[in-house]
Order: structure tokens, then sequence, then C-alpha cells
């Protein structure tokens, strides 16, 4: 390779114009004040608010074969077998979305052709408590939805 | 080894002792107290740190509060806003949990001018019959994270208590069902009864602010005394333990009569201490008062 043109004096000063040239750009980022980035567009409001906590209170009229509740997402809340008549309590992370949401509640309410009744109030943090029910006998399958105010 | 014997049976006992000691609570509001022994019922200490009576909005923890706090597993105060103290509490009791049992209730918002807290959450929120449902879990929850032996008994209990209040709460609106649409308005000494009013379909007109001791200018008075000729209700309610000669003024300026004294903050006594007792004598003043005869 031939490098006698490095030799050169037009070629030497070039050289070193270029080294201080390249040495110059962080130099120049040290010192003057660009503007800042443009910050990147903000994440898209989610479609779902993050999990809430929540008080489910459930109520039998009469013993159900098994219940299960279960949100849109096909989140499990609940799956019991052999419900006594009566009410409990249990805590659940429920996905309330735009204020509102949905829980399909199946039951097997045994062989008896007698209508009753099943009752779910949510109670979630900040909110107000709902109550929807399913009434009927047999084998039941029902979407529930609650709708709330913003809190 | 008849030393180690010994020394096992004695730590037996020990352990034995301490399983049984109950967990001992602290409570800024007598209702908080109340819950607490609902709830915990033999397996907890309440030290009702206000005391039967007292007046939660005029007390202020002194040295020996603080002492009883600081020996308690936890401290069950009704919060959104009722105890200004709290933050300071909170430093002073490191290490001691404190509860704002009320925190996850839903509010109303003050919109009374005049207090200095319109736009703040109102804190009666105990005048709701499902809010007290709702804090006895609150409650038993907060019980059993100190105490995980007894979850069981605490979740029990509440649930109990809850169908107690369930009970009531039926009662209260058969008995309430008694007063005409036209009289469902409670002109009330002090500004705390909107989630009772919210609960019974009735609508509240407050003569003096959040803490009955606030004063009320003449101009507040007058619009007060308007506001309830205009109502067309026939009795307002002094409250309990309070001085009811604003009240009085009142009801002889705009000709109704004075009912028997509403408790506003869980400070009854004797047969009207806790929130059941303070509950069911709020419904019975109002419905001999208002009720269609």
């Amino acid at each position: 390779m031939d490098c006698n043109f490095l030799r050169s004096p037009l070629a030497g000063t070039a050289g070193v114009l270029a080294t201080l040239g390249l040495l110059a750009i962080p130099l120049c980022h040290l010192t003057s004040h660009r503007p800042l980035p443009a910050p990147s567009p903000l994440a898209p409001p989610p479609t779902a608010d993050a999990l809430t906590s929540a008080i489910l209170r459930l109520k039998c009229l009469a013993p159900a074969r098994s219940l299960r509740l279960t949100t849109e997402d096909g989140t499990i809340l609940l799956d019991l077998t052999d419900v006594a008549a009566g009410e409990s309590e249990c805590d659940a992370l429920l996905p309330i979305s735009h204020n509102s949401l949905e829980i399909s509640l199946q039951a097997d309410l045994g062989t008896s052709t007698a209508d009753t009744a099943v009752f779910l109030t949510i109670m979630p943090d900040a909110r107000d408590a709902q109550t929807r029910f399913v009434l009927g006998s047999g084998s039941l399958s029902q979407p529930l939805r609650f709708n709330w105010q913003s809190p | 080894m008849r030393k180690s014997f010994l020394s096992g049976v004695l730590a037996a006992f020990a352990t034995a002792a301490a399983a049984a000691a109950p967990l001992q609570v602290s409570a800024l509001h007598p209702l908080m107290a109340d819950l607490a022994r609902q709830v915990g019922g033999d397996r907890v200490k309440v030290v009702d740190l206000v005391g039967e009576g007292g007046n939660p909005h005029r007390f202020e923890p002194r040295p020996g509060d603080l002492a009883r706090m600081q020996a308690s597993a936890l401290v069950l105060a009704a919060g959104k806003g009722l105890e200004p103290y709290l933050n300071r509490l909170h430093d002073s009791l490191q290490g001691v949990r404190v509860v704002e049992v009320g925190s996850n209730i839903p509010s109303l918002t003050l919109t009374r001018d005049g207090d200095g807290a319109a736009g703040t959450p109102d804190p009666h929120w105990w005048h709701g019959v499902e809010n007290m449902r709702r804090a006895a879990r609150v409650v038993a929850l907060a019980l059993a994270d100190k105490d995980p032996a007894g979850k069981v008994d605490f979740l029990a209990n509440a649930q109990t208590y809850g169908a107690r209040l369930e009970l009531m709460q039926r009662w209260a609106t058969s008995e309430l069902a008694k007063v005409p649409r036209s009289q469902r308005k409670l002109v009330t000494a002090h500004n705390a009864f909107a989630y009772f009013a919210k609960e019974f379909d009735f609508t509240v007109i407050a003569v003096a602010g959040l803490n009955a001791e606030q004063n009320n200018t003449p101009q507040a008075l007058a619009q007060t005394i308007e506001a309830v000729k205009l109502s067309g209700v026939k009795a307002i309610f002094p409250e309990y333990k309070a001085n009811a000669k604003v009240l009085e003024s009142i009801a002889a300026a705009s000709a109704t009569t004075l009912a028997a004294p509403l408790i506003a903050d869980g400070n009854g006594s004797g047969q009207d201490a806790g929130f059941e007792a303070m509950f069911r004598h709020n419904v019975q003043s109002i419905t001999q008062a208002l009720a269609a005869r």
C-alpha cells in the first residue's frame, strides 16, 4: 500500500483537522444546549384498569351442587361444590374496565324444579356495593353486568 | 436431663400462655372499638382510647394514649380524614400497624360551604349499615394478619355480625317506610348523616358543620330557618350530648318541634353505646318524629 500521500503537508494538516473535528463532536454534545428529544407519545390508555380489590358476597337461597364465577377473560373467581344455602364472603381482584365488569355465574342447583335464587354482591374498594341475582332451577348460566360511576 | 425436661415444660407453658394472650387492639373511635370487639371476640383485648361517650372529633392522643398504642398489635382509626393527627401518629408508632378502617369504603363528598371542608370526603361513613358490614371484614383481615390462628374465627364473627346488621337494616327500612316522602328530610345539628340519608333515601339539611361545635353566622342561621320552612318538615334533630340552644331557636322560628337527639359520632353511653344501639336509637328517633300519624 502506498502511504506517501500521508507525508505531504496538505494531508498532514487534513489529518490534524479531521482528528480535531472528531474530538469536537463530543465536546459540542457536552457544551451546547441542544433541545431535549421530544418525548415519545404517551402510551395509549389501557383498555382495562388495574385489578381492583373487592369483597364478593354470595347468597344462595337453596343448596347448590356447584357454583362457579368467572370473569370475561375466563379467570375463575370462585369454584365451589356442594354449596350450602346461606351467605359467604371472599376477597377477589377484579378487572373492572371503564367502570364496568361482567361476571358469568354458572350454578348447578340440583334436580329440584322449584325456582330459587343466587345473589352476588360486589364491593370493590372505594366503590358502591352492587347486587345482581340469578333466578331459576337446574343448571343456570348467566352473565351479570355491573356498572359504576367513576370513583 | 431433669433440667432440660423442666425447661421444656416451662417453654411449653410460656408458649401456651402466649397463644392464649389476647391481641391488644387500640381504637381511635368508639365505633372502631365496637367493631374490634364484635369481630375479635375473646381473642382481642380492646383499648378504647376515646372512651364510651367520648367525641372522636375532639380527641387528640396524649402521651399515655401513645404508650397504650405502642403496646398494641394494631391501632384502628376511622380514616377519611377524621383523625387529622394520623400522619404524626404513624411517625410515632413505628412498628405498630395503623389501619384506617374506612379508607376503602366509598366516600361521599362534602358539599357544604363554610366548613372549609367542601370537596373533601365526609368522614361519617359509619352511618351506613352496608359500610359497617364492609368494615367488619376489613377489621377481621387486619386482626388475622396479626393473629393468623384466629383468622377463621375473625371471619366467622364478621359474617355473624354482618348477618345481624342485615336484619337490622331490614328493620330500619320497614320502620323508616312509615315516614312519608314529604318528610324524609333530616334537619340536624351536625352534618353527619349523609351516608344514612343515602342508604335510606333522606335528604339532609345540616345546621352546623362537620363538627357540632362549629359556629354559625346569623346569615347561615337565617338561611337554615328559611330552608326548614320551605321543606315543610315537622321536626328537627338536635345532637346527643350537645347544646340544643341553636336548634331550639330554629324550631321556634320555623314552627317545627325538637325531636329526640340523634347520635352522630358513636358517642352514645350505656344502652346507646356501640353501632347497633346508636343506629336503632337514631331510627327510632327519626320515625317517632317524622312518621305519619
